[in-house]
């Protein structure tokens, strides 16, 4: 389409605006520039121009102004920005450094904690644990020399990981940490083991264990005072303080070893798995059940021993540590701490009842002095409990029931093999 | 001083929070926008309404300014965007007839009749009012695209790449539009041009 420049009058291809053949005129025209396009050339329009160029501007009112500077100044109060507090708190607020700050606070800690650790173990031991080896020669516990037991501390630590640490880190003021889970092993328990060692066992890690020779080297150490108890927190830094002070040279026994007392008697399982079938073994084989009992070293041992009137090892860990078995004895039983949480009071309740002979009594960590019951009591009992059914006095036989249940949390699967007792129980 | 600076440094200053920059950048622009509106538009009210609106976009926009812009650019972009919408939605309405009477009497005059003839005055002052309005008219029947461009250029001494920023066309596009703007004028007042030459 053929038009005419507006300025110049020229005739060009330019199309009307925005056509599709306006393009080229375009291309043509831009040369011409601002001057063609003002039209400056021409007179006509020259004149023009100084016409609405001299068209005033209007003052806009001064309607909404108002209006306008109070949004002005709303949107200025949010988008100014905002304090260094302000902001230094957003910052903070932000995950990554909440992130940072958390992992900062869990590695204070850490570092905390392994600071504590070596002033712990640094610390001296007290007196009494340290300088009374004789708790277990009061307690008439005779330990098994090593060669008979097994292999030491450190021999269980390796062949047992799971058993020996547990029952050494594990906590020792829980009643019922310990042998429970020695009892529960097939085989493991014959009328001594288990139950109840639990109460006995932080007392075990405490002092120091002596060798059967010192024990019988000085009897005057079965009468001594046992050592006071730490502390919980103490005790399981105490205790490898202990070790690594008082460790001597000498045949250790494994934890869970039997302590074979003469005379002593022999203290009733409370977890009801053997006791009451058991008729009362000879004195040799009497052993004072310990709770708990530590991993085995032969300071822990002998620190055992020092409030051996709470228990000993139970024989069946004894004989799986003279077998060598891993993970046997108090220290794999550690894995398994509340399966009976009440089994050390229940034996220190029994421990109170017992004759004075029945063995020595230490204080524990409870405060009462609870001593080792004996098989021949509970035995006795027993015996009285199915001579009373057979007699049908059910009346005696609940009596009797009820004191051996304060021992021997298991006397239902014992009694109940009496079928008199068991008809009187059910009535 | 805050007095002397860019438009865009004034806005910069606005989106930290300093409410003077904004009543700098409102005095300095609110007048030549409300004339390139009226002039648009043709209404003086729904001028007024629109300068409104114009600044209160910027308002709400300026959060979101970036200082590479030139902030003539952007507020005239916002004033021509709603001038065009003014226009298309004035476009659907019903506009009064010029020949149709005022009243229902038979009597009664037209818009015709009170409209400025095209007659030159016997005074200057006469002829240059009249030649205002014949040049508001001339500019009214210009098509929206012709007009924006005229005003932009002719009233606001905008560049053309600047207006074409504004329109969203290309400067030769702009260009075009202006030739054209010219020409449709030159015709419509050609018959001034001789009163137009003699005006002082």
């Amino acid at each position: 389409m053929t038009s005419r420049r507006p300025s110049t009058g020229e005739l060009t291809d330019a199309a009307p605006e925005d056509a599709p053949g306006t393009k080229r005129a375009q291309a043509a025209e831009s040369d011409a520039g601002a001057s063609a396009a003002s039209g400056d050339d021409e007179p006509g329009l020259s004149a023009m121009r100084a016409v609405w160029l001299t068209m005033r501007d209007e003052a806009p009112p001064d309607r909404g102004l108002a209006e306008l500077l109070a949004a002005a100044r709303r949107q200025a109060d949010v988008m100014r920005p905002p304090s260094l507090w302000q902001r230094l708190v957003a910052g903070l607020r932000r995950p990554p450094v909440l992130a940072l700050a958390t992992a900062l606070v869990l590695i204070g800690g850490a570092v905390l904690i392994g600071r504590r650790l070596p002033d712990e173990l640094s610390r001296p031991e007290p007196p009494a644990v340290s300088a009374d080896p004789a708790g277990a020669s009061r307690a008439g516990v005779v330990v098994q020399p090593r060669g008979e037991t097994g292999s030491g501390q450190a021999d269980e630590r390796r062949r047992d990981p799971a058993g020996g640490p547990g029952a050494a880190e594990g906590p020792t003021d829980r009643p019922g940490n310990g042998s429970s889970a020695t009892t529960d092993r097939p085989g493991g328990g014959d009328g001594l083991a288990g139950g109840g060692v639990g109460a006995v066992g932080a007392a075990a890690q405490d002092a120091p264990h002596p060798s059967p020779e010192a024990e019988r080297a000085s009897p005057r150490h079965a009468t001594a005072p046992s050592a006071p108890a730490l502390r919980p927190a103490e005790r399981p830094l105490a205790r490898d303080a202990v070790e690594r002070h008082l460790a001597p040279p000498m045949p250790r026994a494994r934890p869970s070893a039997p302590m074979a007392v003469p005379g002593a008697p022999v203290t009733p399982k409370d977890d009801g798995l053997v006791v009451g079938r058991d008729v009362p073994r000879p004195p040799a084989e009497r052993v004072v059940v310990q709770r708990g009992a530590s991993p085995p070293s032969s300071a822990r041992n002998g620190a055992g021993a020092s409030k051996a009137g709470e228990g000993a090892p139970s024989p069946t860990a004894a004989r799986a540590g003279a077998e060598g078995r891993p993970g046997t004895g108090a220290s794999s039983t550690a894995a398994a701490p509340t399966e009976e949480p009440a089994r050390g009071e229940n034996l220190g309740a029994k421990a109170d009842d017992a004759p004075a002979d029945s063995g020595p009594v230490a204080p524990t960590r409870r405060g009462a002095t609870r001593g080792p019951v004996t098989r021949e009591a509970l035995a006795a009992l027993y015996k009285q409990c199915a001579a009373a059914a057979q007699g049908g006095d059910c009346a005696a036989v609940k009596r009797l029931v009820e004191q051996i249940a304060r021992t021997d949390r298991g006397y239902r699967a014992r009694v109940a093999k009496d079928a008199a007792v068991a008809k009187c129980l059910a009535e | 001083m805050i007095t002397d600076a860019a438009d865009e440094d004034l806005m910069v200053l606005y989106q930290r929070g300093e409410v003077r920059a904004f009543e700098l950048l409102l005095t300095r622009h609110r007048k030549p926008v409300y004339n390139f509106i009226l002039r648009f538009v043709g209404d003086k009210e729904t001028a007024e309404d629109l300068l409104q609106e114009a600044f209160m976009r910027v308002i709400k926009g300026a959060e979101a300014y970036k200082r590479q812009a030139k902030f003539t650019t952007w507020l005239y972009t916002i004033a021509r965007n709603l001038c065009v919408d003014q226009t298309r939605r004035r476009k659907h309405r019903k506009h009064a007839s010029l020949d149709a009477p005022m009243d229902t009497s038979d009597d009664s005059g037209t818009l015709m009749d009170v409209i400025p003839s095209n007659e030159m005055a016997s005074d200057r002052k006469s002829v240059n009012k009249q030649l205002h309005e014949t040049m508001q008219r001339a500019i009214a029947a210009l098509s929206e695209e012709q007009r924006e461009v005229f005003l932009m250029r002719e009233f606001l001494d905008m560049p053309f790449k600047q207006i074409a920023d504004v329109v969203g066309v290309p400067e030769n596009t702009v260009k075009s539009r202006m030739r054209y703007a010219l020409e449709k004028l030159r015709l419509d007042l050609d018959e001034y041009k001789d009163v137009a030459k003699a005006a002082p």
